[in-house]
């Protein structure tokens, strides 16, 4: 199947998601706007899941443009990015989306997208591996210490500093080593289930299921690199 | 602020920003307590620690709030270094703050609540808590 039609649809599903999220706080997010715009958040969602229709049937690259301003709008409102990583990742899928639209050619924005993919996790991995309580376990367990969810007994055996050790290299090591994922289908694969251990692992220790989804959806552009041929 | 200054601030989200967990900071944590008939509350966190399922992976929103607000507080943070009392006293983030304890304690009877801000961190394989703010005391609105 078309690569750019599973990205399309994983884009979807995560910002269907996203969009309960966003209704289910539409409380919050009243009171936050100062304002009683309830008319406006309805609009606003409405336009959102008109542009989500419209992604997904793949029709033009308006469809992207209009979900992106409409997006862009929302977050404002929010004082901000919602939810950073994951509205950074919405918005590059979205631009492949447009380029792959724009162009009438689906490869130059799996092209895209599989090249800022990859640069997510090699400059994730470059920035942890210049502090050296990346190298020595301290800060994962600072991190896991300081996670404002509630931990289970088994998560607390990573706590200890052995395990943080290993963990810690092998988030490095996974996350530098990532370009290794573009020489052939096989390490494609290899690397891609490693990421969707490596996003499960952020959702159950930091709450953060939006980066799950929103990396998924942007695995067929790997997958698609590599099968090129 | 003014709706242009706010979307230049927030063109960063438009462009690739891939650092995360990079450097071991502190962590605000918000607390407030309130006094009902002269009888002062414990301390309470805003945020008591959320215990996640396996369908959160799903839908999410009440960690997903709790992310964004420890977001603003950080914000406050570094933005408040530069304000005094009175203009940290009407700062959008600070305000908004206000009004969420107010609305987490709509169903309490109280006559005044506060909150203050800590900053928790990890030195040291200690986590260690600075107090950073403690706000006035906000009387009850009355309806």
């Amino acid at each position: 199947m078309n690569s750019l039609i599973w990205v399309c649809g994983l884009f979807v599903f995560s910002h269907f998601l996203f969009l309960i999220e966003y209704f289910k706080l539409k409380d919050a997010f009243a009171m936050q706007a100062q304002a009683k715009q309830k008319i406006e958040l309805y609009l606003l969602f409405i336009i959102y899941l008109f542009s989500l229709l419209g992604i997904l049937f793949h029709s033009s690259w308006v469809f992207p443009v209009i979900f992106a301003v409409n997006y862009f709008y929302l977050i404002l409102k929010w004082k901000g990015n919602f939810n950073g990583g994951s509205d950074n990742m919405s918005f590059v899928l979205l631009t492949g989306l447009f380029i792959a639209k724009f162009n009438e050619n689906d490869n130059n924005g799996l092209f895209y997208i599989a090249l800022l993919v990859t640069s997510s996790y090699v400059l994730a991995g470059w920035a942890k591996a210049k502090n050296r309580e990346w190298w020595t376990g301290e800060s994962l367990i600072g991190f896991l210490q300081m996670s404002p969810l509630q931990k289970q007994d088994w998560q607390k055996i990573f706590l200890s500093p052995r395990q943080a050790l290993f963990l810690s290299r092998a988030t490095l090591l996974f996350e530098l080593s990532f370009p290794l994922a573009l020489l052939n289908y096989k390490l494609t694969i290899i690397y891609v289930s490693l990421g969707i251990l490596f996003h499960f692992c952020n959702f159950i220790f930091f709450g953060l299921n939006r980066f799950f989804w929103i990396w998924l959806s942007s695995y067929p552009a790997l997958l698609w690199f590599t099968s090129r041929s | 602020m003014g709706l242009l200054q706010r979307i230049l601030q927030n063109c960063r989200s438009l462009f690739p920003y891939w650092k995360f967990f990079d450097r071991l900071g502190g962590v605000p944590r918000l607390d407030y307590r309130f006094s009902d008939k002269m009888v002062l509350s414990d301390w309470k966190p805003l945020h008591p620690h959320q215990k996640l399922s396996l369908q959160n992976i799903f839908i999410n929103e009440k960690v997903n709030l709790m992310h964004w607000e420890l977001s603003l507080l950080m914000r406050l943070f570094q933005e408040c270094q530069k304000l005094n009392n009175n203009e940290l006293a009407n700062h959008e983030i600070y305000l908004w703050f206000k009004n969420r304890v107010a609305s987490e304690l709509s169903g309490q009877k109280y006559d005044w609540f506060q909150f203050r801000i800590q900053i928790q961190s990890y030195q040291n394989q200690k986590m260690i808590e600075d107090l950073w703010i403690e706000s006035e005391s906000f009387a009850r609105l009355q309806k």
